[in-house]
């Protein structure tokens, strides 16, 4: 009875866990870079219109769009210039990939503003830098006073934080950057990236397929062995 | 008349039940930070999970607290010793309390994540599900291994492409193939113990794949050491089977070919005009020595736990036995044998008794093993721990120098789970099977 209802929960448990797989190779094709640093604090000195920047080294193919956290102390209209370079100053040539000015009503607070750029398919370990400037502020109702504009940042520069510019000068952290991609499946990847590499045996799909489920097989064999053994707790003598 | 249970005791038992329910719960988002999240604070997060489930532990009623004894020594004498060093030091005015301490804090922070998080991994059925969770987190890491080598064509440079995703989330590629060293015995404890032809077969199949792509991320310790715990493993089947001669014959032949396969390859290098024990190290016999040299000087309590590289170079240690000192630095950051560099940081005391702590909770495990009580799961977890200890005897893995955070955490583990697995051997079978459904 306890074996039955064991391998009935295991047989479940597989076959979520096969789906999940099947979907992550096969079907997302979404993903996202993150910067995210943990002593944080907010970049005022883009309420002067000096220009912010941030050099950042993409993971992932098909880049398409770059998100940060804009902060204001009033409700206030802001006409924010922004440029996405292919390239850093440390990585040069810099090409505009995309570029634009936008128009943000801004609250209290902090406001997350995505910039939507053209996808690109080859962003993977690529350079980029994002340059955000403000070209023009005014609060609400109160003419002629300028609203404290701020981008957030963080003091620490976490793994893979590229490399912070304020006013053109290099800056120690990073900023709170989230840029989204659409790129390849994971099976697209592996057989554009990795596949071409392997020996000449091992390029056969039906050999790729033959690994995969033995591979599979072995994992939940291991699994079930495991789980009757730790669930049974029987004595059992090695034979 | 029987006297029923008191309220505080039911409010008593179901606080202990909320506390393990979140302990689980924060213990396995760990794992699979530490496995698989970028960098971050790890032993911070320990310390928390480890605080949760000591709680539930010490709310629960009959639950075992002991910790083994080593473990509270070590940590003891490494915090005095960090203590001597301090006061010796000049001390600044108005230092916090704790501050003498500080440089073996971590070691606090281990007791109470393994007394906590032994007591969540108490059962056989949730460490069988602890072996699963980790072998299919240890293949992923190994399929992301294999990735990556591929996808650069299997071009090596020396000290690996560090720019290879897997070993740029740990920080090297002997840290990856640590990952693969801690895999195997689990996996090939299958094959070992297994009955069935599908139990063996699928166990040499895991085994092998871990083992091809240790090799392929070139990680030269990690490998001997994956033979080493596979020889190992066949020694104890062979010890433990009552089949008669013709197997134990078989056994001693297949160390017989391991030891004489280890010995023509030294042998070669010797002839190759090469030194012998310098190739056989690695190139790390000087620093072995001169770890060696400064535990001697400083026998009873060490440099101190952090100050080994601060001993290495203001000492002339480094300057008198690191060839190409100080253009090559290798050697100054960490010892290259992590129970070296805990003797030369703590000492003579230190040093026994972070011996003392894997020779205990490997007895206990061994009990478990012996009384043929979940053999997979003891097996591989014994086996897991001793692959460990002989792959800290070539790098240590446990300085900060080594994307520490990260793999203490992951030692620490291994160490809460061994020792749940010995708490076994005391245990009736019958209470355990009760406690385990």
């Amino acid at each position: 009875m306890r074996s039955n209802v064991l391998t009935t929960a295991l047989c479940l448990v597989v076959a979520a866990l096969v789906a999940f797989e099947a979907y992550l190779l096969f079907v997302d094709q979404h993903g996202a870079f993150v910067i995210s640093g943990r002593a944080k604090y907010d970049v005022v000195a883009l309420a002067d219109k000096k220009p912010v920047s941030q050099a950042f080294m993409m993971r992932g193919a098909g880049l398409e769009s770059v998100t940060v956290d804009l902060g204001s102390d009033a409700f206030a209209e802001v006409r924010l210039r922004w440029v996405l370079w292919r390239g850093s100053v440390d990585y040069p040539p810099m090409t505009p990939a995309a570029e634009g000015e936008v128009n943000l009503a801004l609250r209290p607070g902090r406001r997350r503003t995505t910039f939507n750029v053209v996808r690109d398919g080859s962003s993977h370990d690529r350079w980029y830098t994002l340059e955000l400037l403000v070209v023009e502020s005014t609060i609400d109702g109160v003419p002629g006073r300028r609203p404290l504009v701020s981008v957030l940042a963080s003091h620490d520069n976490p793994d893979r934080g590229g490399v912070l510019f304020v006013n053109d000068v290099r800056q120690p952290g990073s900023l709170y950057l989230h840029a989204e991609r659409r790129g390849r499946t994971l099976y697209r990847r592996f057989l554009a990236e990795a596949a071409p590499n392997l020996p000449a045996v091992l390029q056969v799909p039906a050999v790729q397929w033959a690994i995969a489920i033995v591979f599979h097989w072995a994992m939940i064999v291991f699994a079930y062995t495991v789980f009757s053994a730790g669930g049974d707790d029987s004595v059992r003598e090695p034979s | 008349m029987s006297q029923g249970p008191t309220a505080f005791t039911l409010f008593r038992v179901g606080f202990a039940r909320i506390l393990d329910v979140t302990g689980v719960v924060l213990l396995t988002w760990l794992c699979v930070q530490v496995m698989f999240g970028e960098s971050q604070p790890f032993q911070v997060r320990a310390f928390w999970v480890g605080f949760v489930a000591a709680a539930s532990c010490v709310t629960a009623p009959g639950a075992r607290r002991d910790l083994p004894i080593p473990m509270l020594a070590y940590t003891g004498i490494a915090l005095t010793s960090a203590a001597v060093h301090y006061w010796q030091s000049a001390t600044p005015v108005g230092a916090e309390w704790w501050m003498p301490f500080q440089p073996a804090f971590y070691l606090v922070i281990m007791c109470v994540f393994v007394a906590g998080t032994s007591h969540l991994l108490r059962t056989p059925l949730r460490l069988s599900v602890f072996v699963v969770l980790f072998v299919t987190a240890v293949s992923i890491l190994t399929v992301q291994a294999l990735y990556d080598r591929a996808t650069f064509g299997f071009i090596f440079e020396r000290y690996g492409n560090r720019t290879l995703p897997s070993v740029v989330q740990w920080v090297g590629l002997h840290q990856v193939g640590l990952v693969m060293v801690l895999g195997l015995p689990l996996t090939l404890s299958l094959t070992v113990v297994g009955r069935s032809v599908a139990e063996i077969l699928s166990g040499a199949l895991l085994s092998s794949a871990l083992l091809l792509v240790a090799y392929i991320n070139a990680s030269a310790s990690g490998v001997i050491t994956m033979l080493v715990t596979t020889v190992l493993m066949l020694a104890v089947k062979a010890h433990r089977v009552r089949r008669g001669w013709l197997t134990r014959l078989f056994y001693a032949l297949a160390m017989t070919v391991f030891v004489g396969a280890a010995s023509f390859w030294a042998m070669k290098s010797f002839e190759a005009g090469e030194t012998q024990w310098l190739v056989l190290s690695g190139q790390r016999a000087p620093i072995w020595q001169a770890a060696g040299r400064m535990f001697v000087d400083h026998v009873w309590v060490g440099v101190g736990p952090g100050n080994y590289s601060h001993a290495m170079v203001n000492d002339g240690y480094a300057a008198t036995y690191l060839p190409g000192y100080p253009g090559a630095a290798s050697g100054v950051l960490h010892a290259h044998n992590t129970p070296l560099q805990v003797f030369a940081e703590t000492g003579v005391f230190g040093g026994l008794s972070f011996l003392a702590m894997f020779v205990v909770i490997c007895h206990a495990c061994w009990q478990v093993l012996d009384r043929g009580r979940v053999p997979f799961i003891s097996l591989g977890i014994l086996f897991m721990l001793i692959a460990f200890f002989v792959r800290s005897l070539t790098d240590n893995f446990l300085d900060l120098s080594l994307s520490a955070d990260r793999i203490r955490v992951l030692f620490w583990l291994c160490l809460a789970a061994a020792v749940g697995l010995g708490r076994q051997r005391l245990d009736a079978p019958a209470e355990s099977k009760g406690r385990s459904s």
